[in-house]
């Protein structure tokens, strides 16, 4: 079983202004305002992978190890979640190409 | 994570226009996106923050839409008949959101509002807003849609800026283009009342509202002007009827709060009897 990747909700709108991410779910809102480290982690999961990418990318981005920043990333992810602003889903899976 | 309602204006309009996209969608209703974050990069030459959202809905669908908005908290401020001179937008009014005009039609293009929607509708581009494509008009008709909002707004000291880089500004093909485009959508008397051309037209019906806005006049000359251009007995006896009407929101504004029936009659008399003295007034100046 492959771990689920994370994706920005196909019903999310946001906006990055000056290092810090506005997103909402839509069609209703409200807004979320994600500074600092959150919209360090917004982006990371922008660029797409699992949980343990998404850690490994924002380790790099703060300059910290990953089991340091692992906890936080976790919990942050899951709210983001819980608000319908990010959703888990397994990736599906691409076939090798065939050398016949 | 912080929930905050102190998101910076331009943000907060961007996402709004993504909130509407998403309901029009859901309603299967066609809307294009106009002004503000929608406008294409270089129409513009100045920095002007949008207060608002600005659509303009496919005419068949405006009570799609309109339904699918008041199903998700957004509230009617002003009504499409106590709007303007023109009868042409709602404005609403969304706690997450904030401002938004839902356009049945657009001034200068209202004489077909299918017909102009349709013609906008064929050629559209898409831009993403907060990360949702939303339908825009292509870049001309963007101008054109840009002058006629130009033509029917008071900029104090010269030219309203948005008509060097939409008109002036234009290659000779250009501002062809931007003519025909305004004759197939009727808009032909506006675009003449932006471009400094409304004498052309004097004495047509059309040119009547739009000599108000360009020459400036009191909302008798705007009455009297939406009754001449107004299109047969139908439209005219319609026109008078709501010149007569008083426009609950206003009076609401005025007051404080909702006015009751005998304030709506007060000012109904009050409303008749200005009227009856602007009229008088003219005559006796005669």
């Amino acid at each position: 079983m492959t771990d689920p990747h994370l994706f920005v909700a196909s019903r999310t709108a946001w906006v990055e202004r000056e290092g810090t991410v506005y997103a909402a779910p839509l069609p209703d809102g409200p807004p979320f305002v994600l500074a600092g480290s959150g919209a360090a982690i917004w982006l990371a999961i922008d660029h797409g992978g699992t949980l343990e990418e998404v850690i490994g990318r924002v380790a790099e981005d703060v300059g910290s190890p990953a089991e340091l920043v692992a906890a936080d990333v976790t919990s942050f992810v899951a709210g983001l979640v819980d608000a319908g602003l990010v959703v888990r889903r397994v990736a599906p899976v691409v076939p090798a190409p065939s050398h016949d | 994570m912080t929930e905050v309602v102190d998101v910076p204006l331009p943000v907060r309009v961007e996402l709004a226009h993504a909130a509407v996209q998403v309901l029009a969608d859901e309603a299967g209703v066609d809307v294009l996106h106009i002004k503000g974050p929608a406008v294409h990069p270089g129409l513009r030459n100045y920095v002007r923050t949008g207060t608002d959202v600005d659509v303009i809905v496919r005419p068949s669908g405006v009570q799609a839409l309109m339904a699918a908005l008041a199903a998700h908290g957004w509230r009617v401020e002003t009504t499409f008949e106590a709007g303007s001179a023109f009868d042409h937008a709602a404005n609403l009014f969304h706690d997450s959101w904030g401002l938004l005009d839902v356009h049945r039609h657009y001034p200068g293009m209202d004489r077909d509002p299918a017909h102009a929607f349709d013609r906008l509708w064929a050629d559209r581009g898409s831009v993403e807003l907060a990360h949702v494509p939303c339908a825009v008009p292509e870049p001309l008709a963007q101008s054109l849609v840009l002058l006629l909002h130009a033509a029917r707004t008071a900029h104090p000291g010269g030219d309203h800026p948005d008509l060097a880089t939409n008109w002036a500004d234009r290659t000779p093909q250009d501002r062809e283009r931007i003519r025909a485009l305004a004759a197939d959508t009727g808009a032909t008397v506006a675009l003449a009342a932006a471009t400094g051309h409304l004498d052309e037209y004097h004495g047509d019906p059309e040119a009547a509202v739009w000599e108000v806005f360009v020459h400036g006049g009191d909302r008798l000359d705007e009455w009297s002007a939406r009754f001449r251009a107004a299109r047969g007995p139908g439209a005219k006896a319609s026109v008078l009827w709501r010149s007569l009407q008083v426009n609950r929101y206003y009076l609401a504004q005025k007051l404080g709060h909702a006015p009751s029936r005998t304030e709506v009659a007060v000012e109904s008399v009050r409303r008749l009897a200005a009227g009856l003295r602007a009229v008088a007034g003219r005559v006796g100046r005669r």
